[in-house]
């Protein structure tokens, strides 16, 4: 794998001044405008690497924050019939942008076929003005070599709609509150950039985005950055490291500042451009084949997932914290191994097997929703299977072959039965299953009968 | 295969939640500032991602390294190179395409500045991080980046005498000591214009175009005025002449540029 690439960079119109794109006529806002040919047709499949977008705008609201924010679709298709394949969110403040007046995808978008035309439209917030000019050169690559690409279409939170406002703390360097940006993410997401209207001047900020509910926001990655002199002048799109921020779906997504000024002035227009229901999450994991210590950790994995065990003699370690909707297996090591599964939120059925011959192995499988079978080592081996939630049907855990000390803990099956064998030799064996509800809700909430039992064996 | 950068690390910063370090430049051009420490001891092993400056209002070029090492022992595992023509604007994130993997866990970090001109007015410096493991994709290496032309002004580039005619092509790198691949160009130009710069490679007067950046200079106002290069260019070899040429909507506009690259093997 690799990003390199020796693809040269293109731009459209090449060589001649930029085309303008005009926003809708109206007074109300985000009111889109006609598509205008950047390309009549494509020279061969082409991919997408960003925009020029000239702070020479006309209409431009002027010295009023709240008024900047513009989004460009681009499209594909004949004149009348465009799809768009990418919406770009830019606060454009005023008629001065600094720098270089760039915005390039983190990752291009491989979405163009040979013979396609492609277009550009654009939409504003602005109720003062009927039009806002602007105009754009459109990047490309023409049959890039490169791995870093993408099919997925970019989008925007919140759509064709004001960014988030936030007051800072009074607090120099303070947390401000979070605000939410998406209530849960339809699918899973991958963030590109943040958007921001800056309306202080010689200041530095940082910008946390975070998952998690109200009140218990996790930070998933911050932006550092400032602003000068003039408050005038601002691209609007921060960058993440490594290019994207994958988000699982349905999850909230906040953002939260704080910057070395004790101005609580609302920071408005916050916002975000993403790549639309990405599989970054969904992986194949696979063990080195010879002397090694693996470490794979994924997350949060929203479809299935294949973690290939060492083939030999290493020490493994497979934790995949939330798996949501795909199966999940799990091979173990051939030999001599300690292996390690932590499964904490599977909602689908898991097989998890337990190693060859002599090791230690650990499975850990608290919330599980459907079946599961948990099988024993075949022979000497300490295992420990852990499975205190099972919202679903059966569930079928076997004991060792031979001598082993083994422990089940099942304290809460709700559904369905559970069976649990006995070791066929000398061994030792706990098994505790406090509760089992014989119902399809999760225990202690009512429904059903509910027995409590405590089996303790040796 | 489409593999694309990614990561769910959340990024660092150093320092965090605090005002950049403070470093006064030098009063002799292009002359190395002291160390200034970013961080004491970063918490686990750690890939560099990019570098927040914040200068005064002056017009200049500028180098910042990012170091590690004791003090008095710092040793630069990266350089960001860039332009100011004031201070408006913003923001100033200058980010690495490929990350600096090179960062040991209770590595110090710290940086140093270096600039065209003698103003003294200090400047202020963050550094953002990954710490390791990466989760994701993300293509790093130990090797540091180079500045073509370094620690110097950068090289004058004249466009075309009319709108959009070419300029002459003008050199960069007599001959690649390695093979190269390049992740920014610092474009610094007059007034308000758009331009093309074409990246070339080969003899004078046979120069083949590698690629080409577009952008609007605008108000020749802010900085840092670095072109990332998000897939980075791999198509420079060993003992290969470097050269660009640049057309603009103004003609005869004039840039200084300077070229920002790994030496392969990355």
């Amino acid at each position: 794998m690799s990003i390199l690439t020796t693809t040269p960079l293109k731009c459209a119109p090449s060589a001649s001044a930029a085309l303008t794109v005009t926003s809708g006529s109206g007074v109300a806002d985000w009111i889109v405008g006609s598509w205008v040919e950047f390309i009549a047709s494509a020279a061969a499949n082409l991919q997408l690497a960003g925009l020029v977008v000239s702070p020479n705008r006309s209409g431009q609201q002027g010295s009023n924050p709240g008024v900047d924010e513009s989004e460009f679709d681009i499209g594909i298709g004949t004149a009348g019939n465009e799809v768009v394949i990418a919406t770009v969110r830019l606060n454009l403040f005023n008629t001065n942008w600094y720098g270089l007046c760039v915005w390039l995808f983190p990752v291009p978008l491989d979405v163009i076929a040979s013979g396609v035309r492609v277009a550009i439209r654009l939409r504003c917030k602005g109720t003062t003005v009927t039009t806002v000019s602007n105009p754009v050169v459109l990047l490309y690559y023409q049959g890039l070599d490169s791995d870093n690409v993408s099919t997925k279409v970019t989008k925007t939170a919140p759509p064709a709609a004001t960014g988030v406002s936030i007051i800072p703390s009074v607090s120099a360097w303070g947390n401000s509150l979070w605000s939410e940006l998406i209530t849960s993410t339809a699918t899973e997401i991958a963030i590109a950039a943040i958007c921001v209207t800056q309306i202080a001047a010689n200041v530095e900020w940082e910008v946390d985005l975070g998952t998690g509910g109200a009140g218990s926001e996790v930070v998933a990655t911050t932006v550092r950055f400032q602003q000068g002199a003039s408050v005038t002048g601002t691209p609007g799109g921060l960058a993440l490291p490594a290019g994207l921020l994958p988000i699982q779906a349905g999850t909230r997504v906040a953002c939260r500042l704080r910057r070395n000024s004790t101005s609580i002035a609302a920071h408005p227009n916050l916002s975000i451009t993403y790549y639309d229901n990405t599989s970054f999450l969904t992986t194949t994991l696979l063990a080195p084949a010879t002397l090694a210590t693996w470490h794979a950790v994924a997350p949060t994995l929203t479809a299935n997932v294949t973690l290939a065990a060492p083939a030999c003699h290493a020490t493994w370690t497979a934790v995949a914290a939330a798996v949501a909707g795909g199966a999940v297996t799990r091979a173990t090591p051939a030999t001599s191994a300690t292996w390690i599964a932590v499964d904490p939120v599977l909602n689908v059925q898991t097989a998890i097997t337990a190693p060859a011959c002599v090791a230690t192995w650990t499975a850990v499988a608290p919330t599980l929703t459907a079946n599961v079978t948990l099988a024993a080592p075949a022979c000497h081996a300490t295992w420990t299977a852990v499975a205190p939630a099972i919202h679903g049907s059966n569930a079928t855990l076997t004991t060792p072959a031979t001598a082993a000390t083994w422990t089940i803990v099942a304290p809460a099956v709700a559904g369905g039965a559970v069976t649990r064998t006995t070791p066929a030799t000398p061994a030792t064996w706990r098994a505790v299953a406090p509760y089992i509800t014989n119902g399809d809700v999760p225990p202690g909430q009512g429904v059903g009968t509910t027995m409590r039992t405590t089996g303790v064996g040796h | 295969m489409a593999a694309p950068q990614w990561t769910t690390n959340a990024q660092q910063v150093a320092p965090s939640a605090a005002t950049g370090a403070s470093i006064t430049p030098n009063g002799t051009a292009w002359t190395n500032s002291g160390w200034v420490q970013l961080l004491a001891s970063v918490s686990a092993a750690s890939v560099l991602t990019g570098v927040e400056v914040t200068w005064p209002s002056l017009s200049c070029e500028f180098e910042v390294d990012i170091g590690t090492g004791a003090a008095a022992s710092e040793v630069a595992i990266a350089t960001v190179r860039g332009a100011t023509v004031d201070n408006s604007g913003g923001p100033a994130w200058m980010w690495f395409p490929i990350g600096i993997d090179n960062i040991a866990n209770g590595a110090r970090l710290s940086a140093q500045l270096r600039k065209s001109g003698t103003n003294t007015t200090a400047w202020n410096v963050a550094a953002t991080y990954l710490l390791k493991a990466v989760t994701g994709t993300f293509l790093t290496t130990a090797v540091a980046t180079t500045i073509v032309p370094a620690a110097a002004a950068g090289t004058s580039v004249t466009a075309g005498g009319s709108a959009w005619a070419n300029g002459s092509w003008t050199q960069l790198i007599a001959s690649t000591s390695a093979a190269i691949v390049v992740v920014g160009v610092q474009v610094k130009g007059g007034a308000a214009a758009e331009c093309e710069l074409d990246l070339g490679t080969g003899g004078a007067g046979s120069e083949t175009v590698v690629t080409t950046l577009r952008w609007w200079n605008n108000n020749n106002d802010g900085g840092p005025f670095v072109y990332p290069v998000v897939c980075p260019l791999d198509n420079i070899a060993t003992s290969t002449r470097v050269a660009v040429r640049a057309r603009s909507s103004t003609g005869s506009y004039a840039l200084t540029v300077a070229l920002i690259y790994h030496a392969k093997p990355l």
